[in-house]
């Protein structure tokens, strides 16, 4: 099983969303980071069918996606950005009709949907309206849609927007659970989303794929550039304004553990770290990053 | 089609949906009984009391009055009550019928009006379509009644179709189809066909907010995108989603229609369905219908004017990402014919409301005022009579429409 993007490119107006994006996807759970604007939302709807690229192709085994259609759709779940659904459904409704419309007989769509509400705990709100339903709730009734023909390829942008740690925590050993020979493509701008879950990821900048590979490769970019050091807190915006702090955490005396990017220690007394994913995409996105504060 | 049926479900379950199918029953209701409340009658007992009849009572009261002259409307039939006519104005000196009093009028009159409209008619000037006064009518020359409707029926049309041989030839011939003696009996009532037309229109106007936001309610949803990335969403989906629109619209315009029928035929009587269009309305129009037959006949014609409409409001709505854009752009199209009609006199008017898939049930423009008009639409030398060329004009529309929603449909482009 691969799915292969090959030198896709598209644009709107005057701007380029997807530039020359070629990638290789392979069984596993991959995650496509990149900053809001990046073009992962484009490159997402390219790769579900729901775009068609100005130039470039998405191939599933060696057959354009144009080509194997319905077969294609088949073995696709997707959970886009913005889980959209009809206001009047019911959870219930809402399951049955997305069963039909993925061609499921009755017999399999009663026990899917059991087999999903087990699983999500979706039980109790089985019949509510999924309107009143909370966004975790609802982000849930998305996945179990996307999951309803137990697809090979699953596509899930931004899936963990609207969600609260604790349902981030459960989305994740959920699709880890479930990642098992297929392909699982988790776009997202929150690296910890994917970190632990996914074996492969793809970054993306304006538009255009600027590094791939496992997690650990990735992180070798920045081995040797992430440090750790105890300032003081008065000496901390002087520090700020100069390097690329990736976050903090009070200590009780009065000062501040800081976890910094730089090609050498800059700070005195500083520790080498060890790196993580986080690095990596502050390291390649300079200007989105955020001091996350502990 | 367990889809189809899903997908019926869920229009079923909109809210708004069930506003306008309850809407729509109350209308039909109402529309059938408002005919009967305007029928009045008022007579004077032989105490001297005044005796005023409205509604129901006074269809009955009528009814019985002209209870006489129901059935065939044989020449005698019409001599005699040309006849009783001119008796009355002779007696009272009068050459009208507002001029005698009311009394004389319900007891005398009244029973045979109905008989006696037509024949005004059939004797007027040829050459200028001026109705002659009852008075200055020969009830000799209405021993061959049906004959002289014919040669009517043949110097109407040298008047309104001059220049168009090919329609005044059409209508003579299928005026001579028509079904002679005519048959008439009391109850009868313009006004309910009228109000068949108001509802009609209504229908269609609601039908429009069920089908507008059958594609864009998804389209601003969002849920499209999902739907679209399914092993059956696309072309598959889009005429499931079609036919269900059109399906649950035809249904609530057919049954509505039905009941309104039901209502208003039990009201005024069911016997009157079988009264001769031409006891009603022109009495040399073209329609070899009873008034049940024109009933039905407005009613599907309708039918083909409102699936036309929902092919261009579902077209709207397969490119409109807004549901209150598509379902403007609907209104806007149901009620266009009349502002044509308005304001665009003549010929390119006719025209317009003839292509305009709402002008079938749009009052003026309707079926019913078409079947009953002697309008053609005239092109080198060839005449279609109206009605036929709007009932083509939908059937041309209405899958010319449907294959270019599909095709909006699976080109839309998500933003």
């Amino acid at each position: 099983m691969e799915l292969l993007i090959d030198h896709v490119s598209k644009s709107f107006k005057d701007k380029k969303a997807v530039r020359d994006f070629s990638l290789n996807i392979t069984p596993g759970v991959w995650g496509l980071l990149g900053a809001n604007g990046a073009g992962k939302t484009t490159l997402i709807r390219i790769i579900t069918g729901i775009m068609k690229p100005e130039s470039g192709q998405v191939v599933y085994d060696g057959i354009p996606i144009e080509i194997l259609k319905e077969k294609y759709k088949d073995i696709l779940g997707y959970l886009p950005q913005e889980f959209g659904f009809p206001p009047e459904f019911s959870v219930k409704d809402y399951l049955e009709y997305i069963a039909s419309l993925k061609g499921l007989t009755i017999q399999d769509t009663r026990r899917k949907i059991e087999e999903l509400l087990t699983e999500l705990s979706l039980t109790d709100i089985y019949r509510k309206k999924i309107a009143k339903l909370s966004g975790g709730t609802k982000q849930r009734v998305g996945i179990a849609q996307a999951l309803l023909n137990e697809p090979e390829i699953l596509i899930l942008d931004e899936p963990t927007s609207g969600l609260d740690p604790g349902e981030r925590i459960r989305f994740r050993n959920m699709l880890a659970k479930f990642a098992q020979n297929r392909v699982v493509l988790i776009s997202t701008h929150i690296v910890s989303d994917v970190e632990y879950i996914a074996t492969e990821n793809a970054i993306m900048k304006d538009g255009k794929l600027i590094a791939s590979g496992k997690t650990e490769e990735l992180e070798k970019l920045v081995d040797g550039k992430v440090w750790c050091a105890v300032i003081s807190a008065e000496h901390l915006p002087k520090y700020e304004s100069k390097t690329r702090i990736i976050n903090m955490k009070s200590q009780d005396n009065g000062n501040i553990l800081v976890r910094y990017l730089a090609d050498e220690p800059f700070i005195d007394h500083s520790e080498k770290a060890s790196p993580n994913l986080d690095d990596v995409y502050f390291w390649l996105f300079p200007r989105e990053g955020q001091v996350e504060k502990i | 089609m367990r889809l189809l049926y899903l997908e019926i479900k869920r229009m079923l379950k909109v809210k708004r949906i069930r506003i306008v199918l309850i809407l729509a029953v109350c209308l039909s209701i109402l529309l059938a009984y408002l005919p009967v409340t305007f029928e009045s009658v008022s007579y004077t007992e032989e105490t001297g009391n005044i005796v005023e009849l409205k509604g129901i009572e006074a269809v009955r009261y009528k009814k019985n009055l002209q209870k006489d002259i129901a059935g065939v409307v044989t020449d005698q039939k019409v001599r005699m009550a040309v006849e009783e006519c001119q008796k009355v104005f002779h007696e009272y000196g009068v050459r009208d019928y507002y001029e005698l009093p009311d009394e004389i009028y319900v007891k005398r009159i009244l029973p045979v009006i109905p008989l006696v409209n037509g024949v005004r008619e059939v004797f007027a000037n040829p050459s200028t379509g001026m109705a002659p006064n009852i008075l200055e009518i020969d009830v000799a020359e209405i021993e061959d009644y049906y004959a002289r409707c014919e040669e009517w029926a043949a110097s109407l049309m040298e008047i309104e179709q001059k220049d168009n041989p090919a329609a005044q030839d059409f209508a003579v011939r299928t005026y001579h189809n028509v079904e002679k003696p005519y048959q008439y009996y009391p109850g009868t009532s313009r006004n309910a066909m009228d109000y068949q037309i108001l509802l009609a229109l209504g229908i269609l106007i609601l039908c429009t907010m069920i089908s507008t936001p059958v594609f864009s309610s998804d389209y601003q949803t969002g849920a499209h995108d999902i739907f679209r990335t399914t092993k059956k969403g696309g072309i598959y989906y889009g005429n499931i989603k079609i036919a269900a629109g059109i399906l649950v619209c035809s249904g609530v315009y057919l049954v509505c229609m039905a009941l309104y029928l039901i209502i208003s035929n039990g009201l005024f009587g069911w016997e009157c369905t079988k009264t001769s269009v031409q006891m009603v309305y022109s009495i040399v129009n073209l329609p070899d219908f009873n008034i049940g037959e024109l009933q039905l006949a407005v009613m599907f014609g309708g039918a083909l004017s409102v699936w036309a409409t929902m092919g261009i409001t579902l077209y709207f709505s397969s490119i409109s990402r807004n549901t209150v854009v598509s379902l403007s752009l609907g209104f806007v199209l149901c009620i266009l014919p009349l502002f044509v009609y308005v304001i665009i006199p003549d010929k390119v008017g006719l025209w317009m409301n003839c292509i305009l898939p709402s002008g079938g049930v749009c009052l003026q423009t309707s079926y019913l005022f078409q079947l009953i008009d002697f309008q053609f639409l005239n092109i080198g030398g060839l005449s279609v009579w109206v009605p036929y060329a709007m009932a083509a004009f939908a059937i041309v529309e209405i899958p010319l429409f449907l294959v270019v929603t599909i095709r909006c449909y699976l080109n839309y482009k998500v933003s």
